[in-house]
């Protein structure tokens, strides 16, 4: 016969004395999405960048580890840090990265036709990458104080707080930064609570500036190659340019395809490993999860992507204040068009524009960046009850 | 913010997140399951490049096994024509300077042929390439002769030579040193577009020796890329095909299997691992009829004939001084089975000459007119008029239908008066209008009377009601001339074996414009007969044609296609993969009552005849001779020289014919070249008791003729 045995119902010890403590709230949820994608992003890094044979290459899986572990740390301060304390230094943060906006654009480094890079010893900066953040940070701090009243000068100062940075970006140019940063303002303004006819007005204008923008010849003629080549990428007549970017769509879309419901296996992917895709290991890191891991591995992927949206989502209608509020629907923006367009260009149904995936790319500054921005969701959400 | 509204708007943004998410998945679905299978194939296709390996070609043998064409391996430099325009005029100009130099002096340090055998042999067990003797006289070698130095001239003329494909490396220079293709690998920036690379290519071992019989290969064409397509041998753009001779005949045997690497690639196309494939198959070796020392035998002579007879003959008629011979060609046969022994054909070259490709000027100087086309075959594609070997021919036809029997005789006063002829040319001549006298089959033949056979020739046309007017010429129909023989050989020529309705197309054709003339002209009569009947007039026949009709009587009658390959074998194992029977292409009734006579007659020639001269001395009692001498009228020119044999005469082992235009009467020339040939076949071991051709094939003229002391000269026809 077994005996039952009642334990005392007294906590073994008392660290749940303040049960309001902020890091109570944490949520684990969203880190461990966090964490399982970024590993998931230095397995694929590596698959990409190793090449076909003995001996590997491991710098780019080493230098990615490095961003993953400092990206880790930026989360946890930008975590500490109360949010509100944050608010304080809004229009600080706001000015330095337009500053180093501005000063990329006048001791950058060039790469590829951008000048977005601060060369810093071995690593580069990308300074657009943290305006996005700056952005989002900014537009929280004056929307939180226009408290759902926004006539249009309050529209128009929104807006124009937005259009700096874009406009900044656009210099370099980098066309990928300047859409997620247009696609974080709409998604603030609608959340911030404009009026319905100043975004109708807002949406005309913009379909406008991109027929102007496209016809006037401020873009190059690649950038439109690129934009247009998904409309018609089954058209195998183009030249040059439009050649390029239909044979980077065509690599994209048989290295996913070929990878089929269970894929190839890990590091036996024939596009991966061969390098047919090109910049596989930055903008089109999600082919290698295709081909190697199938369906099953890509659709994990995209499911883990939408847990981490729907605990910004979440968090942002948890939070404390309006402030916090914004913030995460900055972040939660920024992630969704960036996975809808990353994921979207390698499959054929967006354009082609140089935008990492979160958490999977390589690159330093998107990475920390996207922790940073974890951070700040972290933040929102575990200090929604102080 | 109230609360509601603020709800509305997450839930608005959460909606789109939604259905983006969804999107995306769907789309993955699409690609991933839906239409998964096309981009495996796809990718497939990214990641494996198939390159050929070309198989080395089949070896070609003589009918002993003796090896006369191989493999070797060449190191052939090249530039590559795409990258070297692209230089500017200066940078090309030092290039070609700096290669020019290059070249001279590796040219120097490893004069002809002696590069190449630094070179490896290909296997199996091949002998490396065996340096050519001295070329005889009369072989047309293009290729300058060594030390000469390299201008960059030389090498500007061949970079724009169109024969080279600017889409392919064009080769300047074949054959040479290791130590030169280290040199260019090692001072590459200092020679762009310049590359040396090993090629195999054919190897002669015996130098020009059968060359037109052996053919060349060279790169295949778009034309034959489409003639030739074969599934299990497919061709590359760049791959070998044989162009003529014996190389483009056997072409399907010949040719290997090419091999197939498969390689990884990755996005540039460099190849990352080998992942399979199939290793090349040699092509078939291929034995030849040919016997090599005969061949030796007959080219020497052939060409020692021709200067002998042109440097010593006096070359002179009655219409005056000629230059001599210049070209000729001997055949000879095996009258048993059709098999071709030997076959020679004068002006001669080297294939060597093709080997790495070829310039236009040095394919140009091949087939030249004023060089008499070397690059022909003259025993199969020359065409001559037979004279009077053709009388063989005309007696079986006269005995055929009944027009001549052998036990009657003709009155030979030295020439023929057409009976009831009124008008034009009634009288027709033996040569120097010779009176012969009483003749019968036997000795019409023996003594070549050619009033026998005009008689017979006119009394033809005369039963034309009965025998049909081309009554001769079914016959020589019947006996292989008209159509070419069918030996596989490309470039064979019909003959011509003239008929009333073949004269008619003919003027009819030449005066176009001139119905009246073309009437006249077309027009046949006793006459054309006559001269057909004598091998004169419109006949023409290619020396083989001559060789085999005389070896369909040789063997009592049974016509053979000329057979030039006996076995098939394959290249490692050596066992047989086909071996072709002897091909009767008909059957000439031949009784007794009709060839014996024939027979006592061409025996004759030897002994009491024509070319009894020629044969004096000849070991008869060994190897009798029956044979036929020719000569053969041609205007403005001296006459062709025509003798056509077989021996022994009882037993016929070999059928020959020798055919020298310009050469004056037919025991001038023909007749001793025959004997020559004859001569070592008459020792007791015949065939194998031939002394050995050299490696290489090269021989001496001045030494040929000295080592048969030249025979008189027969002045009979």
């Amino acid at each position: 016969m077994a005996t039952t045995l009642t334990a005392p119902r007294r906590p073994v010890t008392n660290v749940r004395r303040n049960p309001s403590a902020a890091w109570h709230h944490l949520d684990v949820v969203l880190i461990g999405c966090v964490v399982a994608v970024s590993a998931l992003g230095l397995l694929m890094i590596f698959s990409a960048t190793r090449g076909p044979e003995q001996p590997f290459d491991y710098s780019f899986l080493e230098r990615q580890t490095t961003f993953v572990v400092l990206g880790l740390g930026a989360m946890a301060v930008t975590a500490l840090f109360d949010y509100r304390k944050v608010r304080d230094y809004a229009p600080f943060l706001y000015g330095g990265a337009m500053v180093l906006l501005v000063a990329v654009l006048v001791v950058g480094s060039r790469q590829k036709g951008t000048q977005g890079w601060f060369q810093l010893g071995k690593f580069q900066l990308q300074p657009s990458e943290l305006a996005k953040l700056a952005l989002i940070v900014a537009f929280a701090y004056l929307g939180a104080q226009f408290r759902n009243d926004v006539d249009l000068r309050r529209f128009a100062a929104l807006l124009g707080l937005c259009l700096v940075p874009m406009a900044l970006v656009m210099f370099q140019p980098d066309l990928g930064t300047t859409l997620v940063s247009a696609a974080v303002t709409v998604a603030l303004l609608v959340v911030a609570g404009c009026r319905s006819r100043h975004l109708l007005a807002l949406g005309v204008a913009g379909l406008l500036g991109i027929a102007v923008i496209l016809q006037s010849g401020a873009l190059d003629q690649y950038q439109k190659d690129r934009l247009t080549t998904f409309i018609s990428q089954d058209d195998s007549r183009g030249t040059g340019q439009v050649e390029e970017a239909s044979y980077n769509l065509n690599q994209s879309k048989i290295a996913i395809g070929s990878g089929g419901l269970w894929g190839k296996g890990l590091f036996q992917g024939t596009q991966t490993r061969l390098g047919n895709v090109p910049e596989q290991h930055t903008d089109f890191i999600f082919t290698a999860v295709g081909e190697e891991l199938g369906l099953l591995g890509a659709a994990s992927l995209l499911a883990l992507y939408s847990v981490i949206v729907w605990r910004v989502w979440r968090t942002a209608q948890l939070a404390r204040d309006d402030f916090g509020s914004l913030l995460c629907a900055g972040v939660l923006a920024m992630f969704v068009f960036q996975i809808f367009e990353n994921v979207g260009m390698t499959m054929g149904i967006m354009p082609i524009t140089g935008i990492p995936l979160p958490f999977m790319s390589y690159g330093g500054s998107a990475t920390i960046t996207s922790f940073m921005a974890m951070g700040l969701v972290l933040n929102v959400h575990m200090r929604r009850f102080t | 913010m109230t609360a509601d509204s603020q709800r509305v708007r997450f839930g608005v943004v959460g909606i789109v997140a939604v259905s983006l998410f969804a999107a995306l998945f769907a789309r993955l679905w699409f690609l991933q399951v839906m239409t998964a299978p096309e981009y495996q194939v796809a990718a497939e296709n990214n990641r494996v490049r198939v390159v050929q390996e070309e198989a080395p070609r089949g070896r070609i043998r003589d009918r002993n096994g003796r090896t006369l064409v191989d493999n070797r391996r060449s190191i052939v430099v090249s530039v590559d024509w795409q990258r070297y325009d692209g230089l500017d005029e200066a940078d090309q100009n030092a290039l070609l300077g700096r290669l020019a130099r290059l070249l001279s002096i590796d040219r120097a340090r490893f004069p002809s042929g002696a590069a190449a055998s630094t070179t490896s042999p290909v296997p199996p067990g091949t002998p490396p390439g065996t340096p050519p003797g001295t070329p005889a006289e009369g072989i047309v070698d293009p290729r300058p002769s060594a030390p000469e130095p390299v201008t960059p001239d030389q090498l500007r003329r061949r970079l724009a030579d169109p024969r080279f494909s600017h889409f392919k490396p064009v080769p300047v220079a074949t054959d040479v040193s290791e130590e030169l293709e280290v040199y260019l690998a090692e001072h590459s920036e200092e020679f762009p577009t310049v590359r040396a690379e090993r090629i195999t290519v054919r190897n002669y071992q015996f130098g020009q020796l059968l060359a037109h019989v052996l053919g060349t290969v060279g790169a295949i064409n778009s034309d034959e890329v489409a003639a030739f397509q074969n599934k299990e041998k497919p061709y590359e753009v760049d791959d070998e095909i044989g162009k003529t001779g014996i190389e483009r005949a056997m072409e399907a045997r010949l040719r290997g299997v090419p091999g197939e690497v498969r390689y990884e690639v990755d996005a540039r196309n460099r190849p990352v691992r080998r992942i399979g494939g199939r290793p090349p198959v040699p092509g078939d070796d291929v034995y030849l009829s040919i016997d090599i020392n005969l061949q030796y035998q007959v080219e020497k002579s052939l060409a020692a004939q021709i200067k002998a007879t042109a440097t010593q003959g006096d070359n002179c008629d009655a219409r005056g001084c000629f230059d001599g011979p210049r070209s000729g060609s001997a055949v000879v046969l095996d009258p048993r089975n059709g098999q071709v022994l030997s076959m020679a054909s004068y002006p001669t070259y080297d294939p060597a000459a093709f080997v790495g490709g070829i310039s236009s000027e040095e394919y140009g100087a091949l087939v030249a007119k004023e060089n008499l086309v070397p690059a022909e075959n003259k025993a199969i594609a020359g065409q001559y008029a037979p004279g009077s070997t053709w009388k063989l021919f005309s007696a079986y036809s006269g005995l055929a239908n009944n027009q001549i029997r052998p036990q009657d005789t003709v009155y030979d006063p030295g020439y023929y008066t057409i009976p009831g002829c009124t008008s034009g040319r009634c009288e027709k001549q033996n040569a120097n209008r010779l009176r012969i006298g009483t003749v019968n089959l036997t000795s019409a033949l023996t003594k070549s009377s050619d009033v026998y056979f005009y008689k017979l020739g006119d009394e033809m046309w005369r039963r034309r009601a009965e025998v049909g007017d081309d009554a001769l010429a079914r016959t020589y129909q019947q006996w292989g001339f008209g159509t070419p023989t069918g030996s596989g050989l490309v470039g064979e020529s019909d003959g011509r074996v003239p008929t009333p309705a073949w004269k008619r197309a003919f003027a009819k054709d030449l005066y176009a414009e001139d119905p009246k003339k073309a009437e006249s002209y077309g027009g046949w009569y006793s006459g054309d007969n006559m001269n057909t009947a004598i091998g004169q007039g419109d006949v023409l026949v290619t020396p083989l044609q001559l060789a085999n009709g005389y070896a369909a009587f040789a063997n009592g009658g049974t016509l053979y296609t000329p057979q030039f390959v006996l076995q098939v074998t394959k290249a490692y194992s050596g066992s047989m993969v086909d071996a072709f029977a002897p091909k009767p292409v008909r059957t000439i009734p031949m009784p007794p009552e009709w060839r014996a006579p024939m027979l006592e007659g061409f025996k004759g020639v030897t002994v009491t005849g024509t070319a009894k001269d020629t044969f004096a001395g000849f070991p008869q009692h060994r190897m009798a001779v029956a044979g036929k001498t020719g000569t053969a009228q041609v205007n403005d020119k001296l006459d062709t020289s025509l003798f056509a044999a077989f021996a022994p005469a009882d037993a016929p082992e070999y059928a020959a014919a020798a055919i020298l235009p310009e050469a004056g009467n037919g025991g001038d020339a023909a007749a001793p070249l025959i004997r020559r040939i004859l001569e070592p076949l008459a020792q007791p071991y015949g065939l194998k008791g031939l002394p050995p051709a050299p490696p290489g094939g090269g021989f001496d003229v001045d030494a040929a003729i000295s080592e048969i002391p030249a025979p008189p000269s027969d002045t009979g026809d």
